[in-house]
C-alpha cells in the first residue's frame, strides 16, 4: 500500500469564512488521502463542510490553508492555466441535477461543452461522436441529444452531469451529493451507475453524502465529519462493525432497518442543537451533545488518534466506550 | 428518421445547428401579435430607409405658405402643418431621425450599461461596489438634465444626442443586468463550467448571457419609445434636433400651437410614435419568449 501513491491528498486543509460574526470553520485541519480506484465516502450532517471540503479540494473555493496534492503534485499555488489542465484530471457531479445544468442548453450542447472549450478533438465531428458515445455510457437515449434539461427527470439530468463530468476523461470525480435529490427508485440506478463506471474507467471517487446506507454500498473507507473536522476515519466495513466515535455510533444507529423485528431496536438518539461552526472553542465539538462526555472533552482540543488498523477517531474515550 | 440518428450521431447535432435559429423562427411566427408588431415596424423602416424615394427631403422642408393648415385630403395624407409642408412626408423622414436615435441609443445603451452589469455582478467586491456607486451617482441627476448639459457640452447633431441619451441609460441597464446576473451566477452550472476549466468570457458568453437576456430584451425595446419621446423633449427645448429637419417630436412640439384648430397635427406624429413603440414593445415580447427553450410548445 505504501508503494502506492495516493491520487489525491490534503493535509491539515482549511477553509475558514468570514462572516458578519466571526470566523466560520467550515473545514478545519482534514487531511486525507484516496488511492487509485477506491472510493471514500464522507459523511457527516447538513452544514458540516461536506460539501466545502470537496469544492475546496478541486479549488472552486480556494482553501485558507493546508496542501492539496494531486498524483503528488501540490495544486494550492498552481497558477490558472495550470489549474485549468489538472480539472481535466478531477470532476464534480453536483447534488441538484435541476440547478447544475444551463436550461439554455440542450443535452448535447452540455456534454460536449469542455470537450469543445479545450479543444480535446480536431473536429466537431469527432466531439459529437464522442458525445453520443457519452450518452450511451451513461445511459440516455441518444433521441435525447437535441432535448433541454427541462424535459427530463431528475435520474436523466444527473446523467447528463454525470456524462459531463466523464467527457473530459478524470482519475478523480468528487460525486458531491449526488442522489440526494433524486427518488429513491432512481437513487439505485445513479449509483450502479457510478460503479460500473468506476470498474471501467478506474475512477477514484470522493462521495460526499449524509445517506450512511448509500456511502456502506459503494466506499471503501468512510470519513465522518463533525463541524469541520473529522472525527472518525475507517475503512467502509471497520467502521460499521465497530464504531467508535459516539456520534458515529448514534449515526449508525439511526439507519432505518426495513425489518419489523427490529422495530423495538433501541435508537442512540442525539439531543441538542449543533454548536455553531462560527469561532469555536476549544474541545471536542460534540462534546455538548455526547452522553459520554467528562470534562477532558472540553478542555483541549481532541487530536484524531490511531485505534486500529487504518481506523482513526478523534475521541479521548474511544478505548472506554 | 430514427434510424438515420441511431447510426450517425452527429449528423443530428449537425442538422440542429441550422434548426436552431429555424426553431426560435418557428416559435416566433406563432406569435400572432408579435408578427404583427414585426410588420408594422418592418413597413415604418422601409419607409424610413426609401424617405428619398417617397418624396425628396426637399420637399419635405421646403416652405410653401399659401398651403399651411390644410386638412388631411389625398393630394396630402396627413394635411399640411403651419408652414404648408405636406405632414406625411414630413413623418415619414422624421422617422428616419427618430426610429435611428431610438435603436441606435437603445442598442448602445444596453451594450454597454449590459455589459458593465454584467462584469461588475460577475467580479462583485471591490469592482462591482466602485461601478455600481459611480452609476448611482448618474442616476442621482434626472435624465433630461443630464442629456442637456452632456448636448450642450458637447454641442448639438444626431451622433451628440445618442451619445448622452446612451449615457443616461447605462444606469438602467447596468442595474437590470447586474440583477438578473446575480442570480445566475450562484448556480451550480456556473461552478460547473469553471470545474470544467472553462475561462471567465466562456462562462460570460454561453452561460450568463443566454440567462439574462429576457429582460434585457423587455426593457431595450421598452426603451425605444423612451428615447424617441426623450429625442422629442430635447427638440423642444430647443437642442434636439434643430429645425427645420423633421422628427416626430419635433413636430408634435410644432403643432402644439395649431392644436386647437388643426388637431390631426398632433394626432399623426404621436400615432407614429405609438405605433412604433407599440410594434417594438410586442416584438420583444415575442423575440423574449421565441429565445427561452422553456416555453417551447
Amino acid at each position: 500500500m505504501e508503494k502506492l501513491q495516493p491520487i489525491l491528498e490534503t493535509k491539515n486543509l482549511k477553509k475558514y469564512f468570514n462572516v458578519n460574526a466571526g470566523i466560520l470553520h467550515a473545514v478545519d485541519d482534514i487531511s486525507v488521502s484516496i488511492m487509485p480506484r477506491k472510493t471514500l465516502g464522507v459523511v457527516g450532517e447538513s452544514g458540516c463542510g461536506k460539501s466545502t471540503l470537496g469544492r475546496t479540494i478541486l479549488r472552486l473555493i480556494e482553501p485558507t490553508s493546508g496542501e492539496i496534492f494531486f498524483k503528488g503534485e501540490k495544486i494550492v499555488q498552481s497558477k490558472s492555466a495550470r489549474m485549468r489542465e489538472m480539472r481535466m484530471k478531477m470532476q464534480i457531479i453536483f447534488q441538484d441535477p435541476y440547478s447544475s445544468i444551463n436550461p439554455r442548453m440542450t443535452v448535447s450542447e452540455i456534454i460536449a461543452e469542455y470537450m469543445l472549450f479545450h479543444k480535446l478533438y480536431r473536429s466537431k465531428a469527432e466531439v459529437w461522436n464522442r458525445t453520443a458515445q457519452l450518452m450511451n455510457t451513461v445511459g440516455l437515449a441518444r433521441r435525447l441529444a437535441n432535448a433541454y434539461p427541462h424535459e427530463l427527470d431528475g435520474g436523466r439530468r444527473q446523467r447528463i452531469g454525470i456524462a459531463r463530468a466523464l467527457s473530459v476523461n478524470p482519475e478523480f470525480i468528487v460525486c458531491d451529493e449526488p442522489v440526494s435529490a433524486l427518488d429513491v427508485s432512481i437513487q439505485a440506478q445513479i449509483l450502479n451507475l457510478l460503479l460500473e463506471l468506476q470498474k471501467e474507467f478506474g475512477l477514484t471517487y470522493m462521495f460526499i453524502t449524509h445517506d450512511l446506507s448509500v456511502v456502506k454500498h459503494i466506499s471503501d473507507e468512510i470519513m465522518v465529519m463533525y463541524l469541520g473536522q473529522c472525527v472518525e476515519k475507517a475503512p467502509a466495513d471497520d467502521l460499521f462493525r465497530n464504531p467508535r466515535h459516539p456520534y458515529t455510533k448514534a449515526l449508525l444507529s439511526a439507519i432505518p432497518v426495513p425489518d419489523i423485528r427490529t422495530r423495538d431496536k433501541e435508537i442512540i438518539t442525539i439531543k441538542g442543537e449543533v454548536k455553531s461552526p462560527i469561532n469555536p472553542t476549544a474541545g471536542c465539538r460534540f462534546a455538548g451533545r455526547c452522553e459520554f462526555a467528562d470534562n477532558r472533552c472540553t478542555q483541549t482540543d481532541v487530536p484524531l488518534t490511531i485505534i486500529g488498523q487504518n481506523h482513526l477517531c478523534a475521541c479521548v474515550r474511544a478505548k472506554e466506550i | 428518421m430514427e434510424t438515420t440518428k441511431i447510426n450517425a450521431p452527429f449528423e443530428v447535432i449537425t442538422i440542429k445547428k441550422q434548426s436552431q435559429m429555424k426553431e426560435i423562427w418557428r416559435r416566433f411566427k406563432k406569435n400572432k401579435l408579435a408578427m404583427t408588431g414585426l410588420i408594422v415596424l418592418t413597413v415604418m423602416v422601409l419607409a424610413a430607409v426609401f424617405a428619398e424615394q417617397i418624396g425628396t427631403y426637399e420637399t419635405a422642408i421646403t416652405l410653401n405658405v399659401k398651403n399651411k393648415l390644410q386638412n388631411p385630403s389625398w393630394h396630402h395624407v396627413f394635411g399640411t402643418d403651419g408652414y404648408g409642408r405636406d405632414l406625411f412626408l414630413r413623418c415619414v423622414h422624421g422617422g428616419r431621425v427618430s426610429l435611428f436615435i431610438g435603436f441606435v441609443a437603445s442598442i448602445a445603451g444596453m451594450l454597454c450599461g449590459g455589459l458593465l452589469g454584467m462584469i461588475s455582478a460577475y467580479y462583485g467586491n471591490k469592482f462591482d461596489n466602485i461601478v455600481m456607486r459611480t452609476l448611482d451617482v448618474f442616476s442621482a441627476i434626472p435624465t433630461i438634465l443630464l442629456a442637456l448639459t452632456l448636448v450642450a457640452a458637447l454641442g448639438q447633431g444626431i451622433f451628440n444626442i445618442i451619445v448622452a441619451l446612451v449615457i443616461s441609460r447605462i444606469p438602467a441597464f447596468a442595474r437590470i443586468v447586474r440583477a438578473s446576473t446575480l442570480g445566475v451566477v450562484d448556480q451550480e452550472y456556473i461552478e460547473a463550467a469553471r470545474a470544467g476549466g472553462t475561462s471567465d468570457l466562456h462562462i460570460m458568453v454561453k452561460h450568463i448571457i443566454p440567462n439574462v437576456v429576457s429582460p434585457l430584451i423587455v426593457q431595450t425595446t421598452m426603451n425605444v419609445s423612451s428615447m424617441i419621446l426623450q429625442t422629442a423633449s430635447l427638440s423642444f427645448l430647443g437642442l434636439g434636433i434643430s429645425a427645420p429637419r423633421p422628427e416626430w417630436g419635433a413636430l408634435i412640439s410644432e403643432a402644439k400651437e395649431f392644436m386647437r384648430i388643426k388637431p390631426f397635427m398632433i394626432i399623426f406624429p404621436g400615432l407614429c410614435i405609438i405605433l412604433a413603440s407599440a410594434s417594438i414593445n410586442l416584438l420583444g415580447d415575442g423575440l423574449r419568449d421565441a429565445l427561452d427553450p422553456r416555453l417551447k410548445s
